[in-house]
């Protein structure tokens, strides 16, 4: 292998680039040629002053903590967007709603249905004895506060995580 | 990566906020000296520092591989400073000009002082693949398909580069004797 042709493979040789047998061959070239060699050595050294420069490279004290400030700028604006998105879609389908038979209906099948269990839990409560009653009456009560309770959980845990300084 | 990192990954991900705070702290240097590396702007690879960590801040959650974090931080801060740099003016140093040694050079006794200078004289395209090469770790085919260029001119832009890189340190120690 001639000197120009090694010199010119010089950087792939030394970043590992080359297949097999080239890397052999310019070994091998380099065994004999003092020149070569040299500038082999030079390439190396270059490499490790590159990132021993780039490594001991100062970095503005402060830089972290503005960071920190950007990202939890970020964050407030995210949830601001998300509280302002539901808002919009509150208020523009609202009167559409609110205008809507579809909701009528509904309104009236509600309290139609209320009505109708209201009736059948008098009568029912008519019939029953009085201990059966209250027993009742409790349970219903007890069940509407855990109920109250797992929903209150519900919503903590969906909560967004805020980045903190 | 080792495992601390790998599990930092994995609690931010979690959703906590104190190891965000970590990633922060703890990659903080090394984006900002590989944007400033690339950019050779201090201003610049500040703004950039800023972007790259809401970049992560935003879209960590999609990443699914946490031994992957590296590979993917490295992306982004590549294609974050290319971004910047396509928007700027391209100033190209002709190789006549790189015969001047600037007063300044001469005067810096500091190593570190002595490769900054000669890597702000490098060309834009020079400077940017040679540290994705020797800062990065990226190989030549990868290089390629981030530059959008053809292997053999990441090879030629390379060699060129450290060419010059060595051309300007020995005239910028020559000076210093």
């Amino acid at each position: 292998m001639e000197c120009q042709e090694c010199l010119e493979r010089m950087s792939e040789y030394i970043d590992g680039e080359l297949c097999n047998f080239e890397h052999a061959e310019i070994k091998a070239h380099l065994i004999s040629c003092q020149n070569c060699q040299n500038v082999a050595r030079e390439f190396q050294m270059l490499q490790e002053r590159f990132q021993r420069s780039l490594e001991n490279s100062p970095v503005p004290i402060d830089l972290e903590q503005r960071i920190l400030i950007a990202v939890e700028k970020e964050q407030q604006k995210v949830s601001k967007q998300s509280v302002f998105t539901l808002i919009t879609l509150v208020l523009l389908g609202s009167p559409l709603l609110l205008l809507s038979p579809f909701l009528l209906r509904i309104v009236h099948l509600f309290y139609a249905t209320g009505y109708a269990f209201w009736r059948v839990k008098t009568v029912l409560l008519m019939l029953l004895p009085t201990t059966t009653s209250w027993g009742i009456g409790a349970t219903s009560f007890f069940l509407s506060v855990f109920g109250i309770y797992m929903i209150r959980a519900l919503l903590r845990g969906s909560r967004l995580k805020e980045v903190s300084l | 990566m080792t495992e601390f990192d790998i599990k930092l990954i994995e609690k931010i991900r979690a959703g906590d906020e104190q190891s965000f705070t970590v990633l922060v702290k703890c990659y903080t240097p090394y984006v900002y000296r590989t944007a400033f590396a690339l950019l050779q702007d201090q201003s610049e690879a500040e703004d950039v520092s800023q972007e790259v960590f809401l970049k992560i801040y935003r879209s960590i959650g999609q990443l699914s591989n946490p031994h992957a974090f590296h590979s993917w931080l490295n992306k982004i801060i590549t294609h974050t400073c290319l971004d910047r740099l396509k928007k700027q003016h391209p100033t190209p140093i002709a190789d006549s000009e790189l015969d001047i040694v600037s007063q300044e050079t001469s005067q810096q006794l500091d190593q570190h002082l002595l490769i900054r200078d000669a890597l702000q004289r490098l060309s834009s395209e020079y400077r940017e693949t040679l540290v994705l090469r020797e800062w990065q770790g990226y190989s030549y085919e990868e290089i390629a398909n981030i530059l959008g260029v053809p292997v053999g001119t990441v090879k030629s832009r390379i060699h060129t580069a450290r060419l010059q890189l060595r051309k300007i340190l020995s005239e910028g120690e020559r000076e210093k004797e």
